[in-house]
């Protein structure tokens, strides 16, 4: 699908992204600092100027499973007392 | 029930074969095949893949034709910098790197020869530009002439003589305005019916034989075709399918154009219209899909190269080219039932 440009940016935290951003295209935040964004001339040059890389689908997929994978072995190496107070084993991920 | 002769005036012509140059309409018997034919022109096209250019980029254009086309600009996410200035020159089977635009631009406006194009507008990253450059051939040069203002991603046909630059994004706007060219931009008051950016234009290189279609508007992706007779546009049949930053053939006219890929909220498209000057007919399918990207060429043979999705690191696997021939089905067998 290319309704989705995939790429890697570092968040920065505030301001990395604003409200006119999530208006002006689609935007989502993943593992592993891998960002899917809507495939239009406004969300290319968000990633283009937060210093993103453009990945492939299945380049992104693969940090994003990366990323799942290892926090989900954190959290079956956790003892049963504390999976009680943290419940909820990381699940997959699937990028649209 | 009235025969052939009685509705045309005219017998059926018994021949040995079908005839050269039948005109539209003409029906004869073959003999030699044993079959009532029809000689009933219908435009397809076939896509063949080409060898990849230099540099993978979304969000720029092309123009000339399949053995002297061009393409310039553009950018991608990631690689440094990402606006671009690279140009490359097709022949029909390589793309060489030609010279540099002086700025590196996203989405401006190309048209004309390979040899004689112009490129205006686009953005640089932070300003929606005005500036006009022309390429001979090597290198770029800027005849000073300037937009009236900044905007990109519009449409444009012509020659550096006779060009028409309409639509695109000003910024945030959908633009309706029209500009033609002729070595100085001129402000004109024909203006697109529908406001939209992403479109693509075509024209023979004079001002008074250009069509618009596609593109993204107020009402989103759309389906708009007009022509322009250097006065005024007038709505033509509408595409078939709605899309914005797709690929056109830069050679074409208003009896004939292309028009392949895009993007609409579906997906991005490898549908590739044809248009005889009555309606937009579906043929032949773009092997990747792709939009955003270079394109050029006349109405029997049409590139597109790179475009989305980019990659920063050059993979060839986003740099990909492909050419497409023109085929005109001239006769058909009348069957009877």
């Amino acid at each position: 699908m290319a309704l989705f440009i995939y790429g890697t940016a570092t968040n920065t935290g505030k301001g990395f992204f604003t409200h006119t951003d999530r208006l002006n295209f689609f935007l989502q935040g993943q593992p592993g600092d891998v960002w899917v964004v809507g495939n239009n001339e406004k969300g290319a040059l968000w990633l283009a100027n937060k210093n993103g890389v453009e990945k492939t689908k299945a380049e992104a997929q693969a940090i994003v499973t990366a990323e799942v994978e290892v926090a989900q072995a954190e959290w079956d190496a956790l003892s049963d007392e504390h999976k009680a107070a943290h419940p909820g084993r990381p699940t997959d991920i699937t990028l649209p | 029930m009235a025969g052939y002769n009685t509705i045309r005036g005219l017998k059926v012509n018994y021949l040995g074969e079908d005839p050269a140059g039948a005109e539209t309409g003409q029906v004869w018997y073959n003999s030699s095949t044993g079959k009532l034919r029809l000689a009933n022109p219908t435009l397809s096209g076939t896509w063949s893949s080409a060898n990849a250019c230099n540099t993978s980029r979304r969000y720029f254009q092309g123009c000339g034709s399949q053995t002297n086309g061009i393409m310039a600009g553009g950018f991608s996410p990631g690689a440094s910098p990402p606006m671009f200035t690279q140009t490359e020159e097709f022949d029909g089977t390589n793309f060489t790197n030609g010279g540099n635009i002086g700025t590196g631009t996203y989405a401006a406006t190309m048209f004309g020869p390979g040899t004689a194009t112009v490129f205006a507008g686009g953005g640089d990253n932070s300003v929606f530009l005005t500036t006009t450059q022309h390429y001979d051939g090597s290198s770029w040069s800027s005849p000073g002439n300037n937009l009236p203002n900044g905007r990109n991603q519009a449409g444009g046909c012509g020659t550096q003589a006779a060009g028409v630059l309409f639509g695109g994004n000003a910024p945030s706007a959908n633009m309706t305005a029209t500009l033609e060219y002729n070595g100085t931009w001129s402000a004109v008051p024909g203006t697109l019916n529908v406001g939209r950016r992403s479109l693509n234009g075509t024209g023979t290189g004079t001002q008074g034989d250009c069509i618009g279609a596609s593109g993204y508007g107020a009402s989103g992706y759309t389906t708009s075709s007009e022509t322009y007779n250097g006065t005024i546009w007038t709505a033509t049949p509408a595409i078939n399918t709605p899309r914005g930053t797709a690929m056109m053939n830069a050679e074409g006219s208003t009896t004939s154009a292309i028009l392949a890929g895009g993007q609409n909220p579906v997906d991005q498209q490898v549908v590739t219209e044809i248009y005889d000057g009555t309606s937009w007919t579906t043929s032949g399918s773009l092997a990747a899909s792709r939009s955003q990207a270079g394109s050029g060429g006349t109405s029997s043979a049409m590139w597109v190269a790179a475009g989305s999705p980019s990659s920063p690191s050059n993979n060839p696997a986003q740099r990909t080219a492909e050419t497409f021939a023109l085929v005109s089905n001239s006769t058909q067998t009348i069957t009877l039932s």
